[in-house]
């Protein structure tokens, strides 16, 4: 069954941080959800099955991966609910750190 | 793995644990360890379509038609001749849900999944579906429907591929398996120190499985959320909902004059994929344990923090992992033995209660049968000991929580103790 990518709305994004969506992207693909071709880094992760496990692993796969560490304010549906909003939540938290 | 080539299958870790749990119901007199989904469906169901998907699916798992072998100290297997195929019987029935529903989990139906269909006088039906959970686990039940659910239009063909088998280890060597294994070994002897209670006690008896079904509203869900917000951001349910758990059960004991060392309850953790159709067939899940003592209970919110934290602490050492290799070791314990581990580490009482809160129910069917799904939700029967389990879930923005007992391990005013401290909890009445 191929999962419908529900694109929730693209916003303009740096190099970085596309890259950084990016490869998220890929590990959330191979370790977390089944994803078809057509799941880009603006659908729904919520819609393609993101749980709390799931959102936790994520947070700590940005610790071991691109070490960052969000803060808790940040964990949210809305931060979690695409791979590129993650992304900027990365980029946000090394500009503050 | 396709039909053609299956005789045979391991069992995963969690279905060696939750058979040899049922082995120990069945010799006290409690039956099969079995769970009961509901169905709430609105006009337009097709009982003939209903009729003809499950032997189509029959056809395409054979696992269900399967017999458990066990050799001394080996892994067990569930076994079968391809010729065989299970049966998914389709009933019709009139009478109210509970009390059909109650009948179905006490009975033991020679078919691993079998279906009743109560039609209502407003045109809707309740379906109530009746699984062995040594075989399916809650999630893989959904995705069992949902198979139903597409093969009831007739162009559609059962999937054969990739529909059972045990989670694979993440660890593959036999050093770094056993390493992983460890870590939950330390954990679980920590956790064995503190001692717990459950409400119905150590015995292990004869006694029927009974449920409770507590629906809220849309405005009632939508206000637990609100409240809950500060300590879940949206995300970490469980910790809120395992808190309320806690301090139910906590309230009981108070008002038998009695108190807990502690409270310990596992977490089920999905080892499918997210989004995933298959495997449907086996328990494809490891557990996180959480603990509380009985002070760090006294405020509702500060409790689901600490669970939060747990959550996150547990998750960053990857006990998940670790329990699920320290159970696929431990499949090849005698079942027996297995038991008397397990309740020896828990002063007889295996968990203090059983819990989990499983999300969105049946995200994967909007329609089932020609019939929109309106809602529905789990009732997992428990064994005794413990005694006690809570569930919850949500369809539509409606959270259901189901309170299974054995008759015997808490009384009707405990029940309703338990009901209205979880409302006091949850809505903040």
């Amino acid at each position: 069954m191929s999962q419908r990518s529900d694109n929730i709305g693209e916003v303009p994004t740096n190099n970085d941080t596309m890259q950084v969506a990016t490869r998220l992207l890929g590990r959330i693909r191979s370790e977390l959800l089944e994803l078809d071709g057509t799941f880009g880094v603006d659908s729904d992760l919520f819609a393609a099955g993101l749980d709390s496990m799931a959102i936790m692993q994520l947070v700590l796969m940005l610790e071991d991966e691109f070490n960052v560490k969000l803060p808790d304010c940040s964990i949210t549906r809305t931060t979690f609910a695409t791979a590129r909003q993650i992304a900027e939540a990365v980029a946000t938290a090394r500009a503050q750190s | 793995m396709s039909v053609t080539q299956a005789g045979r299958t391991e069992l995963s870790g969690a279905d060696w644990f939750l058979v040899s749990v049922e082995q120990m119901m069945r010799a006290a007199g409690q039956g099969e360890h079995a769970g009961l989904t509901v169905l709430r469906l609105g006009p337009g169901f097709k009982i003939d379509a209903l009729r003809a998907a499950p032997a189509r699916l029959a056809e395409a798992s054979p696992i269900a038609a399967a017999r458990l072998r066990k050799p001394i100290l080996g892994v067990p297997r569930w076994q079968w001749n391809e010729n065989a195929h299970a049966n998914f019987p389709v009933s019709e029935e009139r009478g109210a849900w509970e009390n059909v529903g109650v009948d179905l989990l006490n009975a033991t139906p020679e078919s691993p999944v079998k279906f009743v269909v109560l039609p209502e006088a407003d045109g809707r039906v309740t379906v109530l579906v009746r699984w062995r959970h040594g075989l399916l686990d809650g999630k893989g039940v959904e995705l069992f429907l949902a198979e139903i659910a597409r093969l009831a239009d007739e162009k559609a063909e059962p999937s054969r591929e990739n529909s059972w088998g045990p989670p694979a280890p993440r660890t593959q060597g036999w050093r770094a398996f056993a390493r992983e294994a460890e870590k939950f070994k330390d954990h679980f002897y920590e956790l064995s120190k503190l001692g717990i209670r459950s409400l119905g006690g150590t015995k292990a008896k004869a006694a029927e499985a009974r449920f409770f079904v507590e629906e809220f509203s849309i405005e009632e869900t939508a206000r637990i959320a609100a409240r809950a917000e500060e300590v879940t951001h949206g995300v970490f349910q469980m910790g809120w909902f395992l808190s309320a758990t806690m301090r139910m059960h906590l309230a009981v004991l108070e008002r038998r004059g009695e108190t807990a060392e502690s409270f310990q309850s596992g977490c089920a953790v999905q080892q499918r994929k997210r989004g995933a159709r298959h495997p449907i067939w086996q328990n494809q899940v490891s557990q996180l344990f959480f603990h509380m003592l009985p002070p760090e209970l006294a405020d509702h919110a500060s409790a689901a923090r600490r669970l939060n934290e747990q959550f996150g602490e547990q998750t960053r050492q990857r006990l998940d992992a670790a329990f699920a290799a320290m159970t696929r070791l431990f499949r090849r314990l005698p079942s027996r033995l297995y038991l008397r581990m397990l309740l020896r580490n828990s002063g007889g009482h295996l968990t203090s209660f059983f819990f989990s809160h499983t999300g969105e129910f049946l995200p994967e069917c909007k329609t089932f049968c020609g019939a929109a799904v309106e809602d529905g939700w789990h009732i997992p029967s428990v064994s005794q000991p413990p005694g006690t389990g809570v569930f919850f879930s949500q369809r539509g923005g409606k959270l259901a929580a189901t309170i299974s007992w054995r008759e015997g391990s808490i009384s009707n005013k405990e029940l309703e103790l338990m009901r209205s401290k979880m409302r006091e909890d949850l809505l903040g009445i």
